[in-house]
């Protein structure tokens, strides 16, 4: 039980990541990112291509190349893969097409990457996957299973750890501000002096390079990585957790993908078997399903709606260098989504 | 032997199924704003209603009229018990677009739950081939032909000569504009949905007639295939639908051809992104309009 | 009256003084042979003015005379079937939106331009060009390298505010506002964007009288500060307190430039108004 309790902690950690940089796009600058689960599958992809070794003729998988470099350096790679993806994503979608048009191209090209890596057994192993992927330092240690997976659980939440520092400032700055207009009004921000397709570019560099992330973490963990566990509806999980959570407010980001990625899509698994895995599998997606819609209808804003900012009262004191929070209270209240 | 020409005929075939879909679906996108992720899994319900009509006994054709009459019943119903009251509350684009979704795999698991993981067929007669030049085609694809004709004439028909047809059109190029020249929002808007499900009913039967096999995943598959004919067209640009479908139909099926089966959806889709790449707007796109402000 | 104006000398230097915009005797904008079709339709037929600095114009015309398109030409939404926007020596014609507001001209919206879901002092803040933690890499210095920086500007935006009458909104959300403070919002933020013109469709429209009164106050202060506007308005009233000079637009042409009282004598301006309005 723990061992089991261990990896759904860890899973959870992995969507908390990857929803964190979904909400980087979708929550805070309004791009529907409709291919999310194509750059955690990026991640996990160029992470086990970077700790798998070279390909034999002779092993039981196929894979167009491989190295194995110490970690961090696969983790590191799946984060430029992706942020590479988000910028051929971005250049060809965001700067041409309309915000509708945006939405079903990048939902084409996510499924287009299913299609590709399945039909092509060369590439990545075709629809079969990549296995035996290895995890990072078991075998230097000598922990045992339990061990192993502590350890592992302390290296990605250390991990999300930086990548909520980061968010954390995006969210916080003048940057941030303008992320949320675009987010608002396009054209009002382009009319103020905004670059928007650049802004847009931005987040879908920075947003896909932590999504990689977070396939990386998965991907080494688990060991193994097959297109169907990246088909669209894994995108739909996301986003429900950015909605669930709270869009643009990255604690409660955190919150949703806790309670949708960990309670409904891995946490079903502790519940006592009742039937056959199709109608398991088909009774969570219907009420993940059902749990959106109850929640665009009744809390739009979700559990922990985005912080409404205050600015305080007056001219800065001598102290603000001691008091930073001071100048720029933030406090957080209710509101109603338009 | 060249099968390129031969294939033609398949991807005619494809492109008469795609056809009722893409129209369906543009038509609905442009007359209410509303992008329907849950439009497959329409089709995916329409095309099971068939199969339990079948099974009653009722022919194909009649089963196939059915499905359509019920996919328009359950798009006009799903429109105004789910989607309009959401819209009413306030909810966004990128919000609406997450209700279908929502409604997507609803939909899609019911059907799943109901009939089953594995897939079903419909009780098809006996295949006799028509040839027509190096392309041959089985009975019921050359019905499944005609019914795509038929409703590429219709759709014309609808949208020249009747006054809804023209009162969509009007909406679809102007919503604004439109509404405050005295059309019904409301009533174009049922119309739409009523239309669209009509076509993605009818065209879930013809999906699982060509396909001669029938699964709870099928229309969602194919949802991706729509999408890129009616992108491929421009969306919201109806006759570009149609074109986009015809595109899209003969290209999957000469592909499947020329670079096998597996590569098939791939080259169709890396043909949409070209085209969106030299026309943003779709091959069959009018000068940009000033959308925005005004 | 100094102290009541919106923008103060110290304040917005660009704005205030007419001969940085541009060299006497030069235009700030110069719009030359601008066409613009939309499939058959001609929506402006070879639209030529030029608008010296410090002066207000006033665009009016029936609707569809073209003046909205004309207005999206050059805050760099529509790209021009044919000719130039030349801003400040620079040919801003079919370049996007955010290059014309970087020159220094910045255009507000007839309807819906404000950010809903920010408070009235982000909206302001936002529209602050190359302010420090703007950039990514800006933002990942962390707080320390861009706050003195934002609050100098939140001390200039809370001056823009008070002005406005806006201070007790500050922390509000800009869609909890009414249809006309949404406007001076508009207005505010448009001023921090350190402008050298302003481009406004139809500020006054749809708004209730006093706060109309308000804002076209809040106008004329600026435009005696020599701020170079550009307005759109259907309140010939307004436009004719407001403005120095007014060009006419009827089907896309333009039928008269001048200033109000000539130009309401004229047959071919009234004809305007009353067979297409």
């Amino acid at each position: 039980m723990d061992y089991y309790l261990l990896t759904v902690c860890i899973y959870v950690v992995v969507g908390i990541i990857a929803c964190w940089g979904l909400n980087l796009q979708f929550g805070e600058t309004g791009v529907l990112n409709f291919a999310a689960v194509l750059f955690v599958a990026v991640g996990a992809y160029t992470a086990s291509l970077f700790s798998l070794g070279h390909p034999t003729p002779a092993s039981y998988q196929q894979y167009f190349w491989g190295t194995s470099l110490p970690w961090p350096l696969p983790w590191l790679a799946a984060g430029v893969a992706g942020g590479a993806l988000g910028l051929l994503v971005g250049l060809l979608v965001l700067r041409r097409l309309r915000g509708d048009y945006q939405a079903m191209v990048l939902l084409v090209v996510s499924t287009m990457g299913t299609y590709l890596v399945s039909a092509d057994p060369g590439l990545l192993n075709g629809s079969i996957g990549l296995a035996s992927i290895p995890a990072p330092f078991k075998s230097e240690l000598h922990t045992g299973q339990v061990g192993y997976e502590l350890f592992y659980l302390g290296l990605s939440v250390v991990t999300a750890l930086i990548i909520f520092e980061v968010l954390r400032r995006i969210n916080a700055s003048p940057l941030g501000r303008v992320l949320r207009a675009v987010r608002e009004n396009e054209q009002a921000a382009e009319a103020v002096g905004h670059n928007v397709a650049a802004t847009k570019l931005m987040v879908m560099v920075v947003g896909g390079a932590v999504a990689a992330l977070a396939g990386a973490i998965e991907v080494q963990f688990i060991g193994a990585w097959a297109p169907a566990g990246w088909t669209y509806p894994e995108t739909f999980g996301l986003f429900a957790a950015v909605i669930v959570g709270g869009r643009g407010n990255l604690g409660g980001v955190a919150v949703g993908a806790f309670l949708v990625q960990g309670l409904f899509l891995e946490g079903t698994v502790l519940l006592p078997n009742f039937g056959n895995p199709d109608v398991i599998g088909a009774v969570q997606w219907m009420s993940l399903a059902t749990l959106i819609l109850l929640f665009l209808w009744f809390r739009p804003q979700g559990v922990i709606p985005e912080r409404q900012r205050r600015f305080r009262e007056g001219q800065p004191g001598p102290l603000r260098g001691l008091l930073p929070a001071q100048a720029f209270a933030r406090v957080g209240r209710g509101q109603q989504n338009a | 032997m060249n099968l390129v020409l031969p294939s033609l005929g398949f991807g005619i075939i494809t492109a008469s199924t795609l056809l009722p879909a893409a129209v369906g679906f543009t038509l609905q996108f442009s007359a209410t704003g509303v992008l329907n992720i849950a439009f497959g899994a329409q089709m995916t319900f329409a095309a099971f209603i068939a199969y339990v009509c079948t099974q009653a006994g009722l022919s194909i054709w009649l089963a196939l009229a059915a499905a359509a009459v019920c996919g328009a019943l359950a798009s006009a119903l799903l429109n105004r018990f789910l989607l309009t009251p959401f819209a009413r509350r306030g909810t966004t684009f990128f919000g609406m677009v997450v209700v279908t979704i929502a409604l997507a795999l609803l939909v899609e698991y019911a059907v799943e739950l109901i009939w089953g993981p594995l897939p079903v067929s419909y009780p098809l007669t006996a295949p006799g081939l028509v040839h027509v030049g190096p392309m041959s085609f089985t009975h019921s694809q050359l019905v499944v032909l005609a019914i795509g004709v038929v409703f590429a004439i219709g759709t014309h028909a609808l949208l020249r000569y009747t006054r809804a047809g023209k009162a969509i059109r009007a909406v679809a190029d102007n919503r604004d504009l439109a509404r405050s020249s005295g059309i019904s929002a409301q009533r174009i808007t049922d119309l739409a949905w009523l239309v669209s499900g009509l076509m993605g009913g009818a065209a879930g039967v013809m999906l699982g007639i060509s396909l001669s096999s029938v699964s709870y995943t099928m229309g969602d598959t194919f949802l991706l295939e729509i999408v890129a004919a009616a992108v491929l067209g421009g969306v919201g640009q109806v006759y570009g639908a149609m074109l986009g479908a015809l595109v899209i139909g003969v290209l999957l099926q000469e592909s499947a051809i020329v670079l096998g089966g597996a590569y098939a959806p791939i080259s169709a889709f890396a043909v949409l992104i070209l085209v969106l790449l030299i026309r943003p707007t779709g091959i069959l796109a009018g000068a940009a309009k000033a959308k925005g402000v005004s | 009256m100094p102290e009541n104006s919106v923008v103060s000398q110290q304040q917005v230097p660009a704005a205030v003084s007419p001969a940085s915009a541009g060299q006497d005797g030069e235009p700030l904008l110069r719009v030359a042979g601008l066409t613009v079709r939309f499939g058959g339709v001609v929506a402006v037929d070879d639209l030529s003015f030029g608008i010296m600095p410090g002066t207000a114009v006033g665009l009016i015309g029936p609707n569809g005379a073209g003046k909205s398109t004309a207005l999206k030409v050059i805050g760099g939404e529509v790209k021009p079937t044919s000719g130039a926007v030349l801003f400040d020596g620079v040919n801003l014609a079919g370049r996007p939106p955010h290059v014309a507001a970087r020159h220094g001209l910045i255009r507000t919206f007839q309807l819906g331009g404000e950010f809903a879901r920010l408070s009235v002092m982000e909206n302001l803040l936002v529209a602050v060009p190359r302010l420090r933690g703007q950039s990514i890499w800006g933002a990942l210095a962390g707080r320390r390298w861009w706050a003195a920086a934002q609050d100098a500007e939140v001390r200039r935006a809370r001056d823009v505010l008070s002005r406005l009458d806006l201070t007790d909104k500050c922390d509000a959300y800009a869609r909890d506002l009414s249809g006309g403070q949404r406007k001076l919002v508009e207005i505010g933020r448009a001023l921090m964007a350190r402008p050298k013109m302003l481009v406004l469709d139809e500020p006054m429209a749809g708004v209730n009288r006093s706060l109309a009164r308000h804002i076209e106050e809040a106008l004329k202060a600026l435009r005696d500060e020599g701020l170079t506007l550009l307005l759109v308005e259907h309140e010939l009233g307004s436009v004719e307190r407001l403005c120095d000079r007014v060009i006419v637009m009827a089907e896309g042409r333009q039928i008269a430039d001048g200033d109000m009282g000539q130009l309401r004598s004229r047959e071919e301006v009234l004809r305007a108004y009353l067979g297409g309005g």
